[in-house]
């Protein structure tokens, strides 16, 4: 299912903005097994350390600006972790009422430790 | 992965090293190894069992003061000419590098602030110093190694070139490098939220300012000496202005405020008594670029006008006494309203230009022209002031007023306002404007009704809704009569069989609002007025029982159709000529003393009247006998004669001015008990600053509201409480 959902999202992204060139809508995080995430760029940016590697120095490649490789992640957490930009973004400010964010705690440990290099 | 492990220190650091070294030259860095070296840090941040952010805070340390002493050993090296140039080119770099540091070290820096805040609860501030963030770091580093070892030739070089470009010199170092350097100082001490600009005033600012000082004292002695007092003033205008642009372009903002008051202080402040030898000659002569290169010049300076407020108050009002003595006596008042708005508007104009419209002169000149306006050209008499203005506004309403458009009349009546706002005597203007009115309105002399209203729109603002009410008043009640008369005509056609001789209008008048006085004189109808006038009065009562109708003979008139000459002449005529004229319908010829005792007028009023008919050669007086002048031509058909009688006598004007004196009295009474009903309890002075505060129309003089003060004492009103300074007491 989630597989299928980011198929359908790296079809998508050609009509609604790609990864390329340094002003692009969306960013690609690769998880340590090779997963790949395209989120939205400014979503993203809700990390300190995400924000911190993309403005580093460096010549603005075409493919070269916007992956960033996470060695360390697994995608069962990476994962997570993006569903969570998602679900800052829809509910910061916001007066409706706001859902709880279930984590399942076999992965817990992991998403701690994950959330806390990632600053965010 | 992310699980704190073990971690080779050495191995890690000399990769991560290698990214600092890098970044601080500002060379490009492959995209995975800039992501990579976030891992590491946090991996060495996160070790088991020990964490290595000392070691790591310590690297870091020595990297970067080993690179910047590196840097300062080659401006050092390099020679003094281009130190400034070096020190901006390495800077700048260094600034862009470190920022970038900062955001690679973000983990560690978070982690930091944490661990130094729980730290600093259990540590006191003797121990080692806590480990800062990088960014911080960074900066005190350069601080420490280059700033403070160059502190003994940056400094001066920078202020060579100041001076340089103050003696219009070649700069060797362009102002926009210094600039640069100059923020760097500023930058350096970000961290140091307390005073962050300490570096820069004690490295820089407080050398400048002396070394500014010095020079503006060397020119200002200089040019003081050379030049005259204006050639003085234009010079040292161009300097300040010279060196507030460079404040503003080049140096910090704080250092902008500073630099201009040091220099007001030396140039302007310690040549004051040099300036003002010239400054009173200045006003007098009217050398109006003077005038506002000493106003530029002192504004900002404490007490710095001295007496020159003074000296403009006393030019003005000179100018005003030559005015007002060589007014042209023939139309007097409309010489002095508009020779004095003259005068006005010239000074006006250089209060706005050459003063800025600066308060102090402004006041001036309100004080000067309020003592023109209301100087007193006879002695014992109160001032013209009123009655000037009130005619010519008469003047420019009434319907004979030619030769000027709608829109220039409007302009002078708004004009004549300005004048208003400066007569002490409001309350007398308002009587003698308000008899002027009666007499256009009943005599149907306005020009046109909206330019009445709209003079008395411009009075309402400053005269009060009272007085606006009263006049809106008259107004109303001419509307009412207009309409009663045409029911009138139409009534009596309908009652009498015979149609009246002659067609008749009365105007209704209500007794309070309308400044009649009541006339004692009496008089005799003529025959023929007597039937329509009893008809009118039935008419009336019949309408509004109740009233009761007062006939003012004095203020009607009649127009006559001649028919006894070869010509037909219309004659438009005062009630009292007409009474006369309509006695010889039957006789050519009358006595004197006759027709005296027909009229019934006093002796005097009775001369007034037949000179005037006399005097238009209507009729000829003969000793005793008055005979009708049967040959009477004029070129015109229709003529008037009222003017002669008509023209506002002195008395009118004199009962104006009196009046008000009653009107005064009780309106200060009521003024004063209605305070101290207030305030229970009230010192002297205190009082009277409230009274003439609220007393707008008229300017209540120590004597009168002492009096007023007296009489209410013994009217029981208020009572003088036994302790000095006086107080009183208002008595329920």
């Amino acid at each position: 299912m989630i597989v299928d959902a980011v198929q359908e999202r790296e079809n998508e992204f050609s009509e609604h903005g790609n990864c390329d060139g340094p002003e692009a809508l969306y960013i690609k995080l690769i998880s340590s097994d090779g997963h790949e995430f395209v989120v939205k760029r400014e979503n993203a940016l809700m990390s300190g350390t995400i924000k911190a590697m993309l403005s580093g120095p460096g010549q603005f490649a075409e493919n070269e600006t916007n992956e960033i490789h996470f060695r360390e992640i697994p995608s069962h957490v990476l994962h997570n972790v993006c569903m969570y930009f998602t679900y800052k973004a829809r509910y910061s400010n916001s007066s409706s009422e706001i859902p709880e964010f279930t984590i399942k705690p076999q992965i817990a440990l992991e998403l701690l430790m994950a959330a806390n290099f990632l600053d965010c | 992965m992310l699980r704190p492990g073990k971690v080779n220190f050495k191995e890690k650091w000399k990769c991560l090293e290698e990214t600092v070294q890098n970044i601080l030259k500002l060379e490009p860095i492959p995209r995975d190894v800039w992501h990579a070296r976030f891992n590491d840090i946090y991996v060495m941040c996160g070790a088991f069992p020990e964490p290595h952010d000392d070691k790591l805070y310590e690297s870091t340390k020595l990297l970067l003061e080993t690179h910047v002493s590196q840097l300062l050993t080659l401006i050092q090296t390099e020679g003094t000419e281009n130190q400034l140039q070096h020190y901006c080119t390495y800077w700048q770099k260094y600034s862009k590098g470190t920022k970038l540091l900062d955001s690679l070290y973000q983990y560690f820096n978070n982690t930091n602030r944490a661990y130094s805040a729980t730290q600093s609860l259990h540590r006191s501030e003797s121990d080692e110093p806590k480990m800062m963030m990088i960014g911080e770091l960074t900066l005190d580093v350069w601080n420490r190694i280059i700033i403070i070892p160059l502190k003994d030739s940056m400094p001066k070089l920078l202020l060579d070139e100041f001076d340089k470009s103050r003696y219009k010199l070649s700069i060797t170092t362009p102002l926009d490098t210094i600039a640069v350097i100059l923020k760097s100082f500023i930058e350096v001490q970000e961290f140091n939220k307390q005073c962050p600009l300490e570096l820069y005033q004690s490295y820089f600012e407080q050398p400048f300012l002396k070394r500014s000082s010095e020079y503006f004292k060397l020119e200002s002695t200089k040019l003081s000496e050379e030049l005259t007092v204006s050639e003085y003033m234009t010079r040292v205008l161009v300097i300040m202005k010279e060196e507030g642009i460079r404040a503003n372009t080049y140096l910090h903002e704080s250092t902008y405020n500073k630099l201009q008051s040091m220099f007001r202080e030396i140039v302007v402040v310690d040549h004051l008594s040099f300036l003002h030898g010239e400054s009173e000659a200045m006003i007098r002569e009217e050398r109006l670029n003077d005038m506002h290169n000493i106003y530029l010049l002192l504004r900002n300076v404490k007490d710095g006008f001295g007496s020159l407020g003074d000296v403009f108050r006393e030019l003005i009002k000179k100018q005003g006494m030559t005015v007002l003595e060589s007014l042209k006596k023939n139309q007097i008042y409309v010489h002095f309203v508009e020779d004095i708005l003259e005068l006005h508007t010239k000074y006006k104009s250089i209060v706005a230009n050459v003063f800025n419209n600066d308060f102090y002169f402004s006041e001036a000149l309100d004080t000067a022209f309020s003592i023109i306006v209301n100087y007193k050209l006879e002695e014992n008499q109160p001032s013209k002031a009123p009655e000037y203005l009130s005619k010519y506004c008469d003047k420019l309403l009434k319907k004979s007023c030619k030769g000027l458009s709608e829109a220039e009349i409007e302009h002078k009546l708004l004009q004549s306002i300005t004048i208003f706002k400066y007569i002490n005597d409001k309350d007398i203007f308002q009587n003698i404007y308000q008899v002027h009115l009666a007499k256009r309105l009943i005599l149907q002399q306005s020009q046109s009704t909206v330019g009445e209203e709209g003079m008395i729109n411009n009075l309402k603002q400053l005269c009060g809704y009272e007085f606006a009410n009263k006049l809106h008043c008259m107004f109303t009640d001419i509307r009412i009569s207009e309409g009663l008369n045409t029911q009138f005509q139409k009534e009596i056609l309908k009652t009498t069989k015979d149609k009246l001789t002659l067609s008749f209008s009365a105007n209704i008048l209500q007794t309070g609002a309308w400044p009649m006085i009541l006339s004692t004189k009496s008089f005799a109808i003529p025959e023929q007025l007597i039937t329509c006038s009893k008809n009118f009065e039935d008419f009336y009562k019949e309408k509004f029982v109740g009233r009761k109708l007062t006939w003012l003979h004095h203020h009607s008139q009649g127009e006559l159709k001649l028919n006894y000459l070869p010509k037909m002449y219309i004659v438009t005529l005062h009630i009292f000529q007409m009474s006369i004229l309509l006695l010889f319908e039957n006789n050519d010829t009358l006595k004197y003393s006759e027709i005296n005792e027909i009229l019934q007028l006093s002796d005097d009023h009775f001369q007034k009247q037949i000179n005037s008919l006399v005097n238009c050669k209507l009729l000829s007086l003969d000793g005793d006998n008055v005979k009708l002048n049967m040959n009477f031509s004029n070129k015109r058909t229709k003529l008037c004669i009222t003017s002669a009688v008509l023209k506002d006598t002195p008395q009118e004007i004199e009962q104006s001015t009196n009046s008000v004196e009653i009107d005064r009295e009780a309106f200060l009474h009521a003024t004063i008990i209605r305070i101290m009903k207030m305030r229970k309890t009230l010192r002297h002075n205190k009082l009277v600053i409230e009274i003439i505060s609220q007393t707008k129309s008229f300017l209540p003089s120590n004597g009168f509201i002492n009096r007023s003060i007296k009489i209410l004492i013994d009217k029981g009103y208020l009572e003088c409480s036994p302790n000095l300074p006086v107080e009183y007491n208002y008595v329920a």
